[in-house]
This record gives C-alpha cells, sequence and structure tokens, in this order.
C-alpha cells in the first residue's frame, strides 16, 4: 500500500468524521508522519471515545467505507476498499479521554488537516505496544528521534512505568542521549543515597529500632553487618530491608550477641 | 577489693526475655555490685521495661542503671524508671548511690549524657535554636552529673564510680565512623569526672567501639555496650584509694 493511497483514505475520513458530533484525533504511523516522523504505510489509526463509536461508523459507512465487526473490545473497523481504518476506543487497556482529545492539536496530513494526537501520548501509545511478541525498537527509535522535542519524556516514564519494555527502550534512548536520563522511571539510586535510605530505616522502623546494624553497598549487593540480641531480630532487619530492595542482593552477616558469662575480670590499679 | 560489673545496650524485648538471667544468676560470685549503662530497652516501652526488670530484678548484687536513648523513645522514661525503682534497681539521672560492700563503699553518680562531640570537633550552642538545644541538654546533663560527682565527693566513699549511656571520650568509640562522634558523646560529661578523679567511668552506647581508654586527667573509661564486651556483663576489680593509700 502506498502512501499517497493511504492519505486519500484519511483525507476521506476525516472529512466525513468531521460533519459529526464524534471528536477524535489522527493516531498510529500517519500521526508520526505528521509530526515529522517516517511515512506510515501500514494503516489509519483514529481515537475516539467510546460513546462517539456509532455515530462515526454510521457516516463512514454513508460515505462508502465498509464496516467489519472484529472481536476485539478496544476498537471496531472499516475499510476503504482494501485500505483499513481502525476506530480505536480503548488503546492498550486506557479508554480515550476528553482530556487526550483536548490535548491533540491541528495539523496538516497530506491533502487534509486534521487534530493529531499529541506527541506525548503518541509516544506513550506507541511504547506500550512493546511486548514480548512486538518487541523491535528499531523503527520506535527512530521515531523517537523525530518526535523527541515534541514529547514529555517524564510524562512517558510515568505513564508506562508498569512496562519492563518500557523501560528497557527509555534507557535505551538515555544511553544514546537522546533523551535525558533523568527522566528514566527508575534512576539508579546512587548509593550514598540507598545506604542512608536503609540505614535510617533500620532505625526508625519499629520492627528493627536498630542504630548500631552497618549497611555497606558494593556494587548491587548490600550486606548488613553488626551485632542484635537475638536470631528473631536479624530476622527483622531482613524483612525491613527486603522492602526496599530484592531479596537476592541482601548479606545479612549480623551476629548474634554473647550472653554468656564473662570469662574474665579485668583488674584496674 | 571492690568487683564491679557492668553491661550497657541489652536491648532487652520480649523476643530476648529469658536470654541473659541465666548468666546473671551467679553473678555474685564474680561482682559485687552491677551497673547498667542504659539502652535497656528497644522502644522505650514499659512492656520492655517489664522485661528489664524480670531480667535483672531480685538480683544477689545491688543493681544501678542510667537510661539510654532507646529508653526514651515512646517518651516514658519517668515512668520506666518508676518501674525499675519499684523492682529494687536504682535508676540515676543526675543523681548518686552509695553502695556499702564489702571491701567498701562506692560511689555511683549517674547520668545518661549526650552527644556534641569531643574538643576541637564538636558543637557549640550557636545559631538556631535547635542547635542550641541540643548543645545545652549535653550542658544541662554534664551539670547534673557533676553536682551528682561533688555531692558524692563530701561523702568519701572509698570508690568513685561515673555512670553514663553517652561516652564522655572519645577514645572508647575507636571503631566508629568518626563522622558520628558527635552523636556518640561529648567531652562536657568528662570534665567533672576528672575534676572528682573517679575511678572508672562506665558508659554504652557506641556499639563498634572499643573497651578500654582513658580520660584526659587520667581516669579509666570502658565502653560496656554488650556488642563491645561480648557477654552478659564484664568486670572490673578496683581497689579503693584508701586500701592504696
Amino acid at each position: 500500500m502506498n502512501e499517497k493511497e493511504l492519505l486519500h483514505t484519511l483525507t476521506k475520513v476525516v472529512s466525513t468524521l468531521d460533519g459529526t458530533s464524534a471528536r477524535f484525533a489522527v493516531a498510529g504511523g500517519l500521526a508520526v508522519y505528521a509530526r515529522g516522523g517516517p511515512p506510515s504505510h501500514h494503516d489509519v489509526d483514529i481515537f475516539l471515545k467510546r460513546e462517539d463509536i456509532p455515530e462515526a461508523v454510521e457516516a463512514l459507512e454513508a460515505a462508502g467505507l465498509r464496516r467489519v465487526r472484529p472481536p476485539e473490545d478496544w476498537l471496531t473497523k472499516v475499510y476503504d476498499e482494501d485500505r483499513l481504518v481502525d476506530l480505536i476506543f480503548r488503546p492498550n487497556h486506557r479508554p480515550v479521554t476528553d482530556e487526550m482529545l483536548d490535548r491533540a492539536s491541528l495539523m496538516r496530513i497530506g491533502a487534509t488537516a486534521a487534530p493529531v494526537l499529541n506527541g506525548t501520548d503518541l509516544l506513550v501509545d506507541k511504547v506500550l505496544v512493546l511486548s514480548p511478541h512486538r518487541c523491535d525498537f528499531g523503527p520506535l527509535l527512530r521515531i523517537a528521534r523525530d518526535l523527541r522535542e515534541q514529547v514529555d519524556w517524564h510524562r512517558v516514564a510515568e505513564e508506562t512505568a508498569e512496562s519492563p519494555y518500557a523501560w528497557s527502550f527509555l534507557t535505551l534512548l538515555a544511553a544514546l542521549s537522546i533523551i535525558d536520563g533523568k527522566e528514566l522511571p527508575m534512576p539508579a539510586e546512587a548509593p550514598q543515597y540507598l545506604v542512608a535510605r536503609l540505614t535510617r530505616a533500620l532505625a526508625e522502623d519499629p520492627r528493627t529500632a536498630e542504630l548500631g546494624v552497618h549497611v555497606t553497598v558494593r556494587g548491587d549487593q548490600v550486606r548488613l553487618s553488626g551485632e542484635v540480641a537475638c536470631a528473631n531480630r536479624k530476622a527483622d532487619l531482613e524483612a525491613v530491608i527486603c522492602e526496599h530492595i530484592a531479596a537476592e542482593l541482601v548479606h545479612n552477616d549480623v551476629r548474634l550477641a554473647d550472653v554468656r558469662e564473662p570469662s574474665r575480670a579485668e583488674e584496674i590499679r | 577489693m571492690i568487683r564491679v560489673a557492668a553491661v550497657g545496650d541489652v536491648h532487652l524485648g520480649e523476643d530476648n526475655r529469658g536470654l541473659l538471667r541465666p548468666s546473671l544468676d551467679n553473678i555474685a560470685e564474680h561482682a559485687d555490685v552491677l551497673l547498667l549503662a542504659g539502652d535497656l530497652t528497644r522502644h522505650g516501652t514499659l512492656e520492655e521495661a517489664k522485661v528489664v526488670t524480670d531480667e535483672f530484678a531480685g538480683l544477689d548484687v545491688p543493681v544501678v542503671s542510667v537510661l539510654g536513648n532507646h529508653d526514651y523513645h515512646s517518651d516514658s522514661a519517668e515512668a520506666i524508671s518508676a518501674m525499675l525503682e519499684d523492682s529494687g534497681i536504682t535508676v540515676l539521672e543526675g543523681a548518686a548511690t552509695t553502695v556499702k560492700l564489702e571491701g567498701g563503699t562506692v560511689g555511683i553518680a549517674g547520668v545518661k549524657g549526650f552527644g556534641g562531640g569531643f574538643a576541637g570537633k564538636c558543637g557549640s550552642r550557636f545559631g538556631e535554636r535547635e542547635m542550641k538545644d541540643f548543645i545545652e541538654h549535653t550542658m544541662a546533663a554534664a551539670g547534673r552529673l557533676r553536682a551528682a560527682l561533688e555531692g558524692l565527693e563530701h561523702e568519701e566513699p572509698d570508690l568513685i564510680v561515673a555512670l553514663t549511656h553517652y561516652s564522655p571520650i572519645p577514645g572508647t568509640l575507636h571503631g566508629e565512623p568518626p563522622e558520628i562522634h558527635p552523636f556518640l558523646g561529648s567531652y562536657l560529661l568528662c570534665e567533672p569526672i576528672d575534676d572528682v578523679h573517679a575511678a572508672l567511668a562506665v558508659h554504652g552506647h557506641a556499639h563498634y567501639g572499643t573497651e578500654q581508654g582513658v580520660s584526659p586527667g587520667g581516669v579509666p573509661v570502658r565502653n560496656v555496650a554488650q556488642p563491645v564486651i561480648r557477654a552478659a556483663y564484664t568486670t572490673y576489680v578496683l581497689e579503693p584509694a584508701k586500701a592504696l593509700a
């Protein structure tokens, strides 16, 4: 499918939807293209609110597009000849909202002008598509480079924080200096701050109340040393620490108090 | 000969109830008096204080104690002191007690003390109210210790022993990071100890410190924090000054 045909379909869809009361924004590859990214040859993605879908579909059918009923519960589809138009109301499990549509801005795309999804929303959507089976960073890397000034990367990091694929991709962008490392959702904590945080936790958490346990960090390993009164308290130290870092990184070398009778006395003269 | 046993920082709670007591039952064979250098509890609760009395009350030797910072954590220090006193343990906070023993009389002056640091590397009563409060708290503790020690001097016991939770000297803090010395003790506590030429000064609080030190005036100082002495208590054998004379 060539770019020209796809833009032709977009023009038809936009002018049809403009005649309805449905609010919409162009998303996907054409939005990337509108914002200066690489051309798209795939399909036309339109974001709408769920309640506007029936009116939009009816208008598009009246304009000669062909409706299909896909099994998915987050979009519906129409065809302009063999060109697919996705009408998406719940991308990546998040409903399209008025706020999202408010953030879209009117831009030229080919022969038409239409609301185009905000750069940040667009990248959130693109990054959340990454999954075990769709893990190709290549095309996404180019999009990130082309759109980087139009994106609030901090919000992308926040809104994709639950995805390890997103985290990996953003880490790659930081390593390539495409974005600032400060935008990362999980900035690696300096060992000094980690030691301070863990030491305070051991002192202030009522389960431990230990001021006399030393925390040392070597690489990503954390070592606890010192002495506590009984085995129970040694275990409590670990319980508190493991709320902050992964258990397998903790080495608990804390010894237990020796409470035997003394074997000697010191003469002081 | 007077045998002074001491331990600090036992941090008792329900989970280590009963662990110490077996080692204390025969204490009279090793010592004539037992000093507790504070931090008897973990969170300073009355429940923990009950464990303290169960462990330390009713021993065959007199028990004299100061409280530590942990014992103040729940703002119940007075009630804890009262519980310990009711169980027969003498609690000192800017006060002194004299114990008559076979080998002579021992006057013990005690105070929790506080931080501030040591000569040349210490906080000053200057600037923010919080900073002045910090140093003034130490000054007040040192003042109470002085009054208690000087009161003892008039009684002329055979030995004077100073008991604190915080350290009066940096020497027994070796092993602790120097950066935290100002939180571990104050030289202000040491001045009155030297002025009365105490026979011994005992403190706790510094778990990583070392046991033995000496004050600028030559008074032996011992850090008896349990992680330092690695025993239920440790014993110092002292010869009363009169006997030496």
